[in-house]
């Protein structure tokens, strides 16, 4: 028999990074995770006064005050905070120390480099929290949370990435799980011993039991446009002909002169972003060159560049200008378009104050039942502010409306979550067919139980290689 | 090297390859594989009347079992083609319940297989049968860094074999126990001598054991059943065979055609049960060892399922030249007067003659977590397991472990890497696989929904799943393989000419449709297409597809089902890569997990305990939560990167 001479699995490397976002800021914060991390600390920090202690000496979670100097210890780079977290109960599971210091580049630099030369290695991507997960700290749902809450730039995307990290989403998925192999387990008794007799009263429970379980994932799938935009933002796309106000339009709603508005046509070339925050909501809004045919070729590309805008668009404002009579059939043409590009679409009608405003009312009612599409429209004029807050109101209700699930039912806002759900539905839903066809229950039992295997791999009760590369590749640096 | 002191009065009798340990079938699959393999391999017997024995159940297959004595026969073994010889009744179970559980069983001749196999096995060339009872092994324990090694086996007629590896397939005989009622006695199954000694030898070399009962039920003279109060199970209209062998003979058949009968017990039969139910040694704390949950006996029933007033029994025939029949459903270890008062209470039986009374026996057998998945042991080195021994029970579980530890045990002679058959290959795998990884608490019998993959693992594909394995191993001759290729070809054209080949619906398609209230549409429409209506069958297209060429009845069953099923087996084939890619991440040998401390304690314990050789295996050990699994991907590839960085 061979020999088993253990190779040692973690002497892991002490790792060191900016845990705060890149830029300038008041305070940054960098973490330091290793075996190493108290020595290394207490070559380069010494205690303001007796007050506080060497860094090795520091009882967990307390902080001390002092001076960090260079790895040669003759300059002091900046006056820090240090934070201790013991192992096992830190972040990552291993000792582990803060250090907060002034946000500039230059001291942030100088501390990692101290740290390096001290013998720190620079952590790479999602490292902490890699380490927080093999140390038993983070479960991998939990990491997906975490991931989202340092992204997370609005608070309706805290209240979900909350809700992710407390484990919320796997509970709703495990118990539909849980179901699914209930429903095996009664399958099996009729299928495996020949003695039992498949009867169609016992398919008829069944079935019911599986359509149960398709109304639930139905509505997680459902949630998921929703659950999307609360991660990323809304996506709102100004467009329209050149001239109509769509510069105006983005100024106004931001309440800052963002984009260059003038009387000529074909003003806006570029694609102009900005961010704004509704009731929690982060929106992302577009203004983009206006619409038309044109031998400039800048122009040409900024209106190339509107479209891939409106494509990637949620919500597209679409904006009518009382002048130009004669154009408006050409807008009501790329109205259409986009429609048959399943966009979702508002008509505002601006230049409110102008005289042809009725009239342009009116034209657009009229043809637009034409359409045989329901689209809403919207009064604008960028001088009356009470016009942008309805517009903004609007913005709100559409991404309400977009809720069809309940509302305490589970919010989706991962696309691989979204993915697996589909899937998990699409078997589901075979399942279903095979007992409107009365296939043999053990092909049936077949598709459940790759629903039920497929969710498992959501709720991490399976777990594959890609799905772990997955979760942490998405991490950044100091995370 | 010191070997353990031969003792006086043991004397040498021979060097072989390989030994076996029991001719059940577990032994005797084992010894034809090592032979036909080219070893020297000698199989013991404590006698030779008790070759391949069935002290139980008198047939061969059955839900799962059909399975796996397919693909026992498969992979170059025995038992189908001997239960073919001797088969005097066949059904095939569950065909109205789909065709990943559709199993062959047959009755057989009972007496007549023991001396097909017995027969079999002395005209093997490189075979030894030897009729001695293995009572001590001879090992090597000098290296205490080291595993144990054996090096051979000891008669208790003082005989000593030498042998380089050594197979243990000792069944229920292992210090085994009879219990009826208050009568406790050493034996063995059938009256047969159990075999003492070698489970003192296994506690010697610190091997695991635990201790289990099974049971049986009393057989009864068919002169004494009243026939007229039984309702008769015939044969199937059609008999398939076991062997892949026979599929292609269009002259085979089965040996005879004999009934079974079904009864049922009485409420009489329930009152007898739970007034005597003091006197089962199963309630009254005399037998210990777990029984089998699938395969209870009578008062185990009545006690687990109060409300149940009546139960099958079915008189199953033993043979040919004989009027025992055994009485499935009554397996018992009452005492003697509840069994005969118990007959009296069951319609048909009323004046029923016992020829053997029913009886629990409790045996030792090794803790199955011990071996390694090429049925080797852990602790000790040059021995193997197989059959009964490790916790299993039937003797198709037992016949299939048997042939892989004689496969496994030839290679490693020759260095080669075992054969581990997945869970996605066979039920074989599974049954391997469950046993080794997670262990057993009662007897282990085969189920299908034991696999996860078993609209892959069907009866009728298992050559298509493993001859290929069997060729490359050696047990398949040349001739079949090339009759194997042939088919697959057959099978495979068919398929695909039936996907190409589109006819109209106007016509006499049409015609069939309306029969088979079918859709009608306009236009052309492939025979696969319309195969995979499940209305239709592949022989209600024959009057449309002239071009159709003659198939035997295995074929054509095989076209069928994976025409039809294409949509599920697809789904089950994506299961499969994904389980597959788990199966294929190793777990370095020297993988220390107590250094990793995300994993919970057990987990670390049982890792470092079982030593899984896959991220899949790990998976399935209870003890190890996924969340330890997803633990261990991480910490596995860190191990990668960090040897890498030392390269
Ligand atoms: N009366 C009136 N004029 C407006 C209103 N909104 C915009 N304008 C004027 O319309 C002209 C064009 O405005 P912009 O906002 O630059 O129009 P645009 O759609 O961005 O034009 P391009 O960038 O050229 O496509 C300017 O002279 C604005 O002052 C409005 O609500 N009422
Ligand atoms: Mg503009």
């Amino acid at each position: 028999m061979q020999k088993k001479d253990m190779i040692k699995h973690s002497t892991a490397a002490t790792i060191a990074a900016v845990s705060t976002p890149a830029g300038i800021s008041g305070i940054a914060v960098i973490r330091l995770s290793g075996s190493d991390s108290a020595e290394i600390c207490d070559h380069l920090f010494k205690p303001l006064s007796k007050r506080f202690k060497p860094a090795s000496q520091m009882e967990p979670y307390t902080v001390g005050v002092g001076y960090w100097y260079s790895a040669d210890q003759k300059k002091i780079i900046d006056q820090v905070v240090l934070t201790h977290f013991a192992a096992p109960n830190s972040y990552t599971g291993e000792d582990m120390y803060e250090i907060s210091c002034h946000g500039g580049q230059y001291i942030k630099q100088a501390i990692l480099e101290s740290l390096f030369d001290q013998g720190a290695m620079p952590a790479g991507p999602g490292e902490f929290s890699r380490r927080a997960f093999i140390n038993g700290k983070l479960d991998l749902t939990e990491a997906e949370g975490v991931m989202d809450m340092i992204s997370a730039e609005s608070s309706r995307q805290n209240q979900v990435a909350l809700q992710q990290l407390s484990g919320r989403i796997s509970e709703e998925i495990k118990s539909i799980r849980e179901n699914l192999y209930q429903i095996l387990a009664q399958m099996e008794m009729i299928i495996e011993f020949p003695e039992n007799e498949d009867t169609p009263e016992q398919r008829q429970k069944i079935l019911a039991e599986i359509k149960q379980i398709e109304k639930t994932l139905n509505s997680a799938v459902s949630s998921f446009a929703q659950g999307r935009i609360v991660r990323e933002g809304l996506h709102v796309v100004i467009a329209g002909r050149p001239n109509v106000g769509k510069s105006s339009l983005l100024n106004v709603i931001l309440g800052q002169e963002k984009a260059i508005v003038t009387s000529i046509p074909g003003t806006t070339r570029d694609i102009i972003e900005a961010h704004i925050t509704l009731e929690g909501l982060s929106v992302h809004l577009t203004d983009t060159a206006g619409l038309r045919t044109t031998e400039d070729v800048v122009e040409k590309e900024g209106i190339a560049r509107a479209y891939q805008a409106i494509a990637q668009a949620d919500l597209i404002i679409y904006l009518f200008s009382p002048e130009d009579e004669e154009l408006w059939q050409e807008d009501l043409a790329e109205v259409e378009n986009l429609i048959e590009q399943q966009k979702q679409i508002v008509l505002v009608a601006g230049k409110q104050d102008l005289p042809d405003h009725q009239k342009l009312l009116n034209w657009l009612e009229q043809n637009l039942t034409k359409l045989d599409h329901d689209l809403d429209i919207v009064d604008f004029s960028k001088f009356e502010d009470q016009k942008a807050e309805s517009l903004k109101k609007y913005i709100l209700d559409f991404f309400e409306s977009l809720e069809d699930a309940e509302s305490d039912s589970i919010m989706i806002t991962h696309l691989r979550h979204r993915q697996i759900l589909q899937k998990t539905l699409d078997r589901v839903r075979q399942a279903e067919d095979g007992f409107a066809q009365a296939i043999h229950l053990d092909l049936i039992s077949g598709l459940l139980q790759a629903a039920a295997e497929e969710l498992a791999e959501l709720t991490g009760d399976q777990v594959s290689e890609e799905l772990i590369e997955t979760i942490f590749s998405e991490f950044c640096v100091g995370k | 090297m010191k070997i353990r002191d031969i003792k006086e009065n043991q004397w040498y009798a021979g060097d072989y390859d390989v030994i076996v340990v029991g001719a059940g079938h577990a032994g005797s699959e084992a010894a034809f594989a090592a032979a036909r393999l080219g070893f020297k391999t000698a199989l013991f017997t404590m006698t030779l009347e008790s070759i391949a024995n069935l002290p139980c159940n008198p047939n061969i297959g059955g839900t799962a079992k059909g399975q796996l004595v397919r693909e026992i026969d498969a992979l170059g073994g025995e038992m189908g083609k001997a239960a073919d010889c001797h088969t005097i009744q066949f059904r095939l179970l569950n065909s109205s319940k789909g065709p990943a559980v559709i199993s062959s069983r047959a009755q057989i001749d009972r007496k007549a297989y023991q001396a097909e196999i017995k027969h079999r096995l002395e005209l093997e060339e490189n075979l030894f049968l030897i009729q001695a009872e293995i009572v001590d092994l001879i090992y090597d324990q000098t290296d205490s860094a080291n595993n144990p090694e054996v090096l051979g086996a000891i008669a208790k007629d003082g005989m000593y074999y030498k042998a380089k590896k050594t197979i243990i397939a000792t069944g229920t005989f292992l210090d085994s126990k009879v219990i009826i009622g208050d009568a406790i006695y050493d034996s063995g199954p059938d009256g047969l001598s159990p075999a003492i000694g070698l489970s003192s030898t296994l506690k010697e070399l610190k091997i695991p054991l635990a201790r289990f009962k099974t049971g049986t039920p009393v057989r009864i003279n068919g002169r004494s059943i009243d026939y007229d109060k039984c309702e008769v199970q015939g044969n199937d209209p059609v008999s398939l065979p076991f062997s892949f062998e026979n599929d292609e003979d269009p002259e085979w058949k089965t040996k005879a055609e004999l009934p079974c009968y079904m009864t049922w017990t009485s409420k009489e039969t329930q009152e007898l049960f739970m007034d005597n139910i003091d006197r089962s040694p199963l309630y009254s704390g005399v037998i210990k060892g777990p029984g089998p949950r699938y395969c209870p006996s009578l008062e185990d029933k009545y006690v687990k399922f109060p409300h149940h007033e009546r139960h099958h029994v079915f008189l199953e025939p033993t043979g040919l030249g004989t009027e025992e029949y055994y009485a499935a459903g009554l397996s018992s270890s009452m005492p003697q007067d509840v069994q005969y008062e118990m007959l009296k209470t069951i319609s048909g039986l009323e004046n029923a003659e016992i020829l053997r009374i029913g009886y629990a026996i409790e045996y030792d057998l090794i803790d199955p977590t011990s071996l390694n998945l090429s049925l080797e042991s852990k602790l000790v080195d040059n021995l193997y397991f197989a059959g009964q021994v490790n916790g299993s029970s039937g003797y198709e579980e037992a016949a299939g472990m048997g042939l892989i530890a004689g496969v496994n045990a030839a290679r490693a002679i020759e260095n080669k890497e075992p054969i581990i058959l997945q869970r996605s290959d066979a039920y074989i795998g599974v049954l391997i696989d469950d046993l080794v990884t997670k262990g057993t608490n009662e007897p282990y019998r085969m189920m299908t929904s034991r696999a996860e993959y078993r609209l892959i693992l069907r009866q009728d594909n298992a050559d298509r799943r493993l001859t290929e394995i069997g060729y490359q191993i050696g047990l398949i001759p040349e001739q079949r393989y090339q009759k194997f290729k042939a088919k697959m070809n057959r099978i495979d054209s068919e398929i695909e000419r039936l996907a190409k080949t589109r006819i109209p619906y106007q016509g006499a398609l049409a015609e069939i449709l309306q029969k088979k209230n079918s859709a009608v549409k306009t236009g052309n429409v492939s025979l696969a297409e319309l195969l995979r209506r499940p209305e239709l069958s592949y022989s209600d297209l024959e009057p449309v597809d002239p071009k159709r060429p003659q198939l035997n009845q295995a074929d054509s069953y095989s076209v069928e089902v994976e025409i039809k099923y294409e949509g599920y087996i697809k789904v089950e084939q994506e299961r499969i890569e994904r389980f597959k890619k788990m199966e294929k991440r190793l777990l370095p040998e020297n993988f220390n997990y107590s250094e990793i401390s995300g994993l919970r304690e057990e987990a670390r314990q049982k890792l470092t305990e079982l030593r899984p050789l896959s991220l899949g295996q790990a998976a399935r050990i209870s003890g190890v939560s996924p969340a330890d699994i997803s633990v261990l991907i991480v910490a596995l590839e860190e191990h990668l990167r960090r040897a890498d960085s030392l390269d």
